[in-house]
């Protein structure tokens, strides 16, 4: 008690105002894109304070929602099916090599450390992917190539090895199976690093672009945030057409000013849900991040 | 009599517990085969695709047919002036991260180990994870948003000033800041994490003997915090330095929206290869991409090799 009364409270204070300081940094470009997406009247630029309040853009969104109802769908869909099939896959191979008398132990731990070190890189993966496995412009494509991730399981793999050994011993007596001791005792004592893990995976697939944008060329199966991304080009289809006199000047000026608080309302109504799920599971996710540094 | 049947009897076991040996075997490797096949599939299968960076691919013909060209679609490459940009960019923008990455990540989490509150700690801390929770599409709007010619908040403010605007889309020689302060915006929150969760991890006593002694709040960081730290910072700067040549595609091609103007300062190899893919270029693609692994493999291989010799509690193998 005595100790803690000697820290300076000015000391606390500095660095209560840093950090409040360091948080608009990250507050206030949240509250912009907000703010971009409610005005009314663009013409003065973007500014954290609406001048003209108006839903136009979001009235204009929900009037036709198909699209982004249909990308929504799209990314829950492959995102909830590639992370639990994934942590599925991984937990089983991650537990067969735990087992440190398990006889091809060391050839397969080589054969997944190896792709982390080396790649083919991305023209191969797109020849096997499109040209062999034709799982381009199919849902398959978020799913299949993702399932396996090598970081993934030796992380998980060191976790199972730090389970008490005398569980298994003990259901062994008792004569489980290897599936069993694998599936009803390791597994769901295993739930919070497959959480912390399994919820790292849906961030990434939920916020992925790069797999639609190589696979995907049919629309209904477009990621929403490639849909984002499409949004953010269509800037430059109106400029275009200005540039080959389907537009006049004023005309394009509004059309892109409307345009752009309409990508507003889109990047907003594509960020927000995650938002705001995301501070109920900040826990698990710093778990997972630093379950990454244990060493395997 | 009975003397046989005890040899019979430990024969018998004997056989009986290699037939459960392999049964165990056998059940584990069955365990592994999904994620054998995933990995063959995705992994394997595509190391064997490189071929194409040694062959003009004719589509129609498949792959195993085109024509081999040996280095030719490498020598587009390297004769080009494209290589020494993309190279120069990838290399520096990592050497660059990975020391703003160290600083800004030590500084964060002692601080954030200095607060006093824990109200204060999970908030300031929930905040600064944010943009990890969003795509890189959005960071590139909230960019676009703030350096947009005509609109954007950063002009608005030179304006105000009485300065003139900046097209900031066109100016290369901005960029490099931009995109720095980008990266380390997005990262700092989990990039603290790791060196956060080892100072929780330090011996309470240790801060305490050093009280008793009349330290004061610098000095108890810098004698006991930061050597804490050295560990991990040695680590990150290792896996660093085995990234030297990979550069992250998002940042680089969403957040810049590709603009042509801009690529002296920022096209690295990852943006060159994704570019040449989409335009249908697949052998000069293929080709970038294997000389950007093979030199990664080097890298970090090597960089192990290193550190095996220096501390080997530390070497990934």
């Amino acid at each position: 008690m005595k100790l803690r009364k000697r820290k300076s409270p000015v000391g606390q204070i500095l660095l209560n105002i840093f950090f409040i300081l360091v948080c608009i940094c990250y507050v206030y470009p949240m509250i912009l894109l907000v703010t971009i997406s409610l005005e009314g009247d663009p013409g003065f630029g973007f500014s954290i304070i609406i001048r003209k309040f108006t839903l136009q853009a979001y009235e204009q969104i929900f009037a036709r929602p198909e699209r982004i109802l249909q990308a929504y769908g799209v990314t829950f869909f492959y995102s909830i099916v590639a992370t639990f099939g994934s942590l599925l896959v991984m937990s089983m191979f991650a537990y067969a090599l735990s087992k440190r008398d398990f006889k091809y132990r060391n050839i397969i731990t080589f054969l997944l450390f190896f792709t982390t070190l080396f790649s083919g890189g991305i023209v191969p993966s797109y020849l096997v992917n499109a040209k062999f496995l034709h799982l381009n412009d199919t849902i398959w494509i978020y799913i299949f190539p993702s399932l396996m991730n090598a970081w993934n399981c030796i992380v998980l793999r060191t976790f199972f090895q730090g389970l008490p050994e005398g569980l298994n011993e003990a259901a062994r007596i008792d004569g489980a199976s290897e599936l069993r001791i694998c599936f009803q005792i390791v597994i769901p004592l295993s739930l919070p690093a497959l959480a912390s893990i399994g919820f790292l995976a849906f961030i990434g697939h939920w916020n992925q672009w790069y797999t639609t944008s190589i696979y995907i060329r049919d629309i209904n199966l477009y990621s929403l945030q490639y849909l984002l991304k499409i949004y953010i080009d269509g800037e430059e289809q109106v400029r275009a057409m200005m540039q080959q006199g389907m537009l006049n000047e004023f005309d394009a000026q509004n059309q892109l000013k409307s345009l752009e608080t309409l990508r507003f309302a889109m990047a907003v109504v594509a960020a927000g849900p995650m938002l705001f799920v995301f501070p109920f599971f900040q826990k698990y996710f710093a778990k997972g991040l630093t379950l990454g540094s244990v060493k395997g | 009599m009975i003397v046989n049947k005890k040899s019979d009897g430990r024969r018998l076991s004997l056989k009986g517990k290699q037939a459960a040996q392999r049964r165990y075997n056998l059940t584990l490797l069955a365990l592994c085969i999904p994620g054998l096949i995933c990995l063959f599939l995705f992994n394997y299968l595509p190391m064997g695709g490189i071929i194409i960076a040694f062959k003009k691919y004719a589509p129609m013909k498949g792959l195993f047919a085109s024509e081999w060209v040996g280095l030719k679609n490498f020598e587009f490459f390297f004769t080009s002036q494209d290589m020494f940009r993309t190279i120069r960019n990838t290399v520096l923008y990592s050497i660059t991260f990975l020391i703003t990455d160290l600083l800004f990540g030590v500084l964060i989490a002692v601080l954030l180990y200095n607060l006093r509150t824990k109200v204060g700690l999970k908030v300031y801390h929930t905040i600064i994870m944010i943009p990890r929770f969003m795509s890189i599409i959005i960071i590139a709007y909230i960019v676009y948003a703030l350096l947009s010619q005509q609109s954007g908040v950063l002009n608005r403010i030179i304006v105000s000033l009485g300065g003139t605007a900046i097209q900031w889309y066109t100016k290369p020689a901005y960029w490099p800041f931009i995109l720095t302060i980008v990266h380390i915006w997005a990262g700092l929150g989990s990039g603290c994490l790791y060196y956060y969760s080892a100072l929780t991890a330090t011996d309470p006593t240790l801060y305490e003997a050093a009280e008793i002694d009349g330290a004061n709040v610098l000095q108890k960081t810098w004698h006991i915090s930061i050597p804490e730290l050295i560990p991990i910072m040695v680590m990150m700067t290792i896996l660093g330095i085995g990234g030297l040549f990979n550069g992250d595609i998002g940042l680089f091609y969403q957040v810049t929206r590709n603009t042509g103007l801009l690529y002296s300062t920022t096209d690295i190899i990852n943006t060159y290869t994704y570019r040449a893919l989409l335009a249908g270029s697949l052998e000069k693609s293929a080709a970038v991409g294997l000389f950007q692994s093979v030199v990664g493999l080097f890298l970090v291989v090597g960089t192990n090799a290193i550190v095996r010799k220096i501390s080997p509690e530390n070497s990934m193998f």
